[in-house]
């Protein structure tokens, strides 16, 4: 069963269609990117799985549950997804270790988390603190302290140094080794995405 | 253009709704006369009739200025933006400009001011009449003594009506920031209203409603001007929450959720700290403006009830002004301390906050 389906998923904005009858499969245990230009609807379509908007009509599905539709809108908790905003969205009154212990599920495991990606030096840092790599894995982190099965990714190497690039995909690609979660990323760069399943929009 | 014409129809709302300076200086206005009608019980189905006919005037004037003038922006310290370029002057203008602000500050904070330190310390005082020139805080101690019921009211009366103001306009405040657009667009334009409305005329309608027989335990004690106050000045609370709101946004609070963080929680750890400084700002200016009400309250005050505001109008009419003098500074004071308070409470946590990093 595909962990998360996306049946003829249209979206606009007033006169101006984001998504026109999208659909996509991503299996269970895949790593999956969605390639594409600016403004051809990504993170749109990112927003109509997370429940952050309602499509206007199609349907998602996220292991075999109904989350998303013009009639049903499962509430957000409901969803068991994980997400890297493409902005961040972190909570700029909470410290780094404050971001994971407020979303995990098992406190133990905030350390690890916090450790695998190279923030455990870091912890009681504000987001206003942090460098910008620093923020992106502060936000991969909590989506990992969340203990969610599927992650979703937007843009996660945008407005990066090279290194960093490198940095944070070898975190990625450690996590997909350990299987803590199965990412599927929303890029509009192809730059060695380290991905099991590549889609390009329009396709 | 449009901004211009409506906060010049603002202005004139304000200024015709204003009833403590006349009443201070004894100059006949509308609101006053119906303070008149009200308080002496000389009319009061008139003094109804021309509530509510105001009433329709404000809302009509109101209607059309508050679609003009975004107020709720106005309303959030933290607001970044709108960061514009800043014109380089010429020497002479930067002058220019600095005189006219020096002189309006001189003549609208620093004038009334002094005359009330020189009044309230004897300044003025003959030394061979009196046999003293500097009183020193004789009248202050006097003040004091004579207003000491009058200062307790206040300090037990505001304090709780801002609190329950501010806590009243959450769900209003959220309502304005977060609903669709047409339903928020009226809210604001009619919560942005409220503030145009004469005092004595909101004073009128809590009357008219405390007195119903069923309100009785309310109409005789202090309660009847917590009631008010948090009527009067709620709408403020949430005009400045709402901007804090729209300032935050819902984002942070949905990455919450998403994440598995329950309504609640993503609601008093997410939302609410994010607004702290708006909270702590509604809450701050519910307390300033009901130390400092004048026109309702002194229609609806409970007998032997009276705070300071309705204490000093008393004894400026009867009373010594060196005392009134005192007492009004102290009652300045009383307005500064939370003010001053809220201001380093603010550095002090950003220092703690820096430390901490």
């Amino acid at each position: 069963m595909a962990e998360i389906s996306i049946r003829s998923v249209t979206k606009s904005y007033d006169d101006t269609v984001a998504c026109r009858n999208v659909s996509l499969e991503v299996e269970n245990g895949q790593l999956a990117v969605l390639l594409g230009p600016s403004g051809a609807g990504k993170t749109t379509l990112l927003k109509t799985i997370t429940g952050e908007l309602t499509p206007d009509s199609g349907e998602i599905f996220v292991s075999g549950q109904l989350v998303s539709s013009p009639q049903t809108m499962l509430p957000p908790a409901r969803r068991h997804l994980g997400a890297v905003m493409q902005e961040g969205v972190l909570w700029p009154h909470l410290t780094v270790e404050k971001h994971l212990e407020l979303v995990a599920k098992n406190a133990d495991k905030v350390g690890e988390i916090l450790e695998l990606l190279s923030l455990d030096k870091l912890r009681r840092r504000y987001p206003d603190q942090l460098s910008g790599g620093e923020k992106q894995r502060l936000s991969l982190a909590r989506a990992l302290a969340a203990g969610r099965k599927v992650l979703l990714l937007d843009e996660p190497l945008a407005n990066l140094d090279r290194p960093l690039v490198i940095e944070l995909m070898r975190d990625l690609q450690r996590l997909r080794g350990g299987a803590r979660a199965r990412p599927c990323s929303w890029s509009h760069t192809s730059r060695r995405t380290p991905c099991s399943s590549l889609t390009r929009w329009p396709s | 253009m449009p901004y211009l014409f409506g906060s010049i129809a603002l202005a004139g709302l304000l200024i015709f709704s204003e009833y403590g300076i006349p009443a201070m200086l004894t100059v006949n206005t509308f609101v006053g006369e119906l303070f008149a009608f009200m308080s002496g019980f000389l009319s009061a189905s008139n003094a109804i009739v021309f509530s509510f006919l105001m009433f329709i005037i404000i809302l009509v004037v109101g209607w059309f200025v508050f679609r003009k003038i975004p107020v709720t922006y106005f309303f959030s310290g933290k607001q970044s933006t709108h960061r514009h370029q800043t014109f380089k002057m010429r020497g002479w203008l930067k002058g220019i400009s600095s005189a006219y602000v020096l002189l309006t500050f001189t003549l609208v904070v620093v004038v009334p001011f002094a005359a009330l330190v020189i009044r309230a310390f004897s300044l003025t005082g003959d030394p061979k009449a009196d046999g003293e020139i500097f009183s020193g805080f004789k009248y202050f101690l006097e003040g004091l003594e004579y207003g000491e019921q009058d200062f307790k009211t206040t300090l037990i009366t505001a304090p709780l009506s801002a609190v329950l103001a501010t806590i009243i306009a959450l769900p209003i405040a959220r309502m304005l920031a977060f609903t669709v657009k047409r339903i928020k667009y009226m809210l604001f334009v009619f919560v942005a209203m409220t503030f145009v409305i004469p005092a004595t005329i909101f004073g009128i309608g809590v009357l008219m409603i405390y007195n119903l027989p069923m309100f009785d335990a309310i109409y005789d004690t202090p309660l009847i001007i917590v009631f008010t106050y948090v009527g009067m000045f709620t709408p403020i609370a949430v005009l400045i929450l709402a901007a804090g709101m729209m300032r935050v946004g819902t984002r942070e609070e949905f990455v919450a959720r998403l994440h598995g963080v329950g309504n609640f929680t993503a609601y008093t750890d997410i939302f609410l700290p994010r607004i702290g400084f708006e909270f702590a700002l509604a809450f701050l200016a519910v307390l300033v403006f009901s130390m400092a009400e004048l026109g309702a309250t002194a229609l609806i005050m409970p007998p032997g009830s009276s705070p300071i505001t309705t204490g000093l109008y008393i004894m400026m009419h009867y009373g010594n002004e060196e005392r009134v003098s005192a007492i009004a500074l102290m009652q300045i004071m009383l307005v500064f301390i939370p003010v001053i308070m809220f201001v380093n409470v603010r550095v002090l946590l950003k220092l703690a906050r820096r430390n901490n990093g």
